[in-house]
């Protein structure tokens, strides 16, 4: 079966210690991981596994909204595991506040390596299922049955135009 | 609490005879042992692949006729393909940023 998530991969022009502070740190984050437009507001940043940032994001003219990211695991200049959901003022999880389908919580799990000119980033990430089972098999390390994306996007497109066609 | 839809979709997708009938039934309704018939498999073992793509939305089943033949409805699918899509486009605009801050970072440093 075919398991591959969701994954992107870029390479930045900066040696790996730069590029993992950006990831790891509070300041360097709301640098760049904010959404278009949007203004990075409060945040609380504990990073070692089992923390978790908790962080605002404002758009504008309106009232913030908070993101979540639970750190499962931390491989120092490696790997960051983390758990991404919407979050409320006090650091429990919601469910997306405009499509309430969305996965409640989805499993970002990042790579660092050294690469000539730079660092290179691959980002996996996949749907947690809310599942108890399902979590257990991430807990277990399994591949749980909602890691499946990449593989399965060649399958919808064409499931899509065949669809689309008939 | 109910299981995310979307999840529901991923994990249902993931089985390659789940995605085979799927494509089977994209030419048009079939009843369940027709849909059968091309897996090696025996007609509970795919009634119970059907049930996972039902309980996901991704097939029907016609309330008429002894037979029910079962139907592909495509609207999840599409979800799910743009709810991919607004992930890519989030982090490769993130990673835009990100790689316009880090040269900012090291023109500073210098």
């Amino acid at each position: 079966m075919n398991y591959e998530p969701f994954v992107l991969e870029r390479t930045f022009q900066a040696p790996l210690a730069l590029v993992w502070a950006t990831f790891s740190q509070a300041e360097h984050l709301s640098k760049w991981m904010s959404p278009q437009g949007m203004t990075p507001g409060r945040n609380v940043m504990d990073f070692r596994p089992g923390g978790i940032f908790h962080y605002e994001i404002v758009p504008p003219g309106q009232s913030g909204f908070w993101g979540r990211w639970l750190f499962r695991d931390i491989v120092d200049h490696e790997t960051i595991v983390v758990h991404v959901s919407f979050s409320d003022e006090g650091a429990g999880i919601i469910r997306h506040p405009m499509a309430p389908d969305w996965p409640l919580e989805m499993l970002s799990k990042t790579r660092f390596t050294e690469v000539e000119g730079g660092t290179q980033i691959r980002l996996e990430i996949s749907a947690v299922g809310s599942d108890p089972a399902q979590l257990k098999a991430f807990d277990e390390g399994k591949s749980s049955m909602t890691q499946g994306w990449g593989g399965t996007l060649n399958q919808l497109e064409s499931h899509l135009a065949e669809v689309q066609n008939a | 609490m109910a299981p995310d839809k979307l999840s529901l979709v991923f994990s249902a997708l993931a089985d390659p005879t789940r995605r085979a009938i799927l494509a089977a039934l994209a030419l048009g309704p079939m009843p369940v042992g027709e849909i059968a018939k091309p897996f090696d498999i025996s007609e509970p073992a795919v009634i119970k692949h059907l049930k996972v793509l039902e309980k996901a939305g991704l097939v029907e089943a016609d309330r008429k006729g002894q037979m029910r033949p079962r139907r592909l409805n495509a609207q999840p699918l599409a979800e799910a393909s743009s709810f991919v899509e607004q992930y890519r486009q989030f982090w490769e605009a993130s990673f835009d940023r990100l790689d316009a801050y880090l040269q900012e970072l090291q023109a500073t440093e210098q």
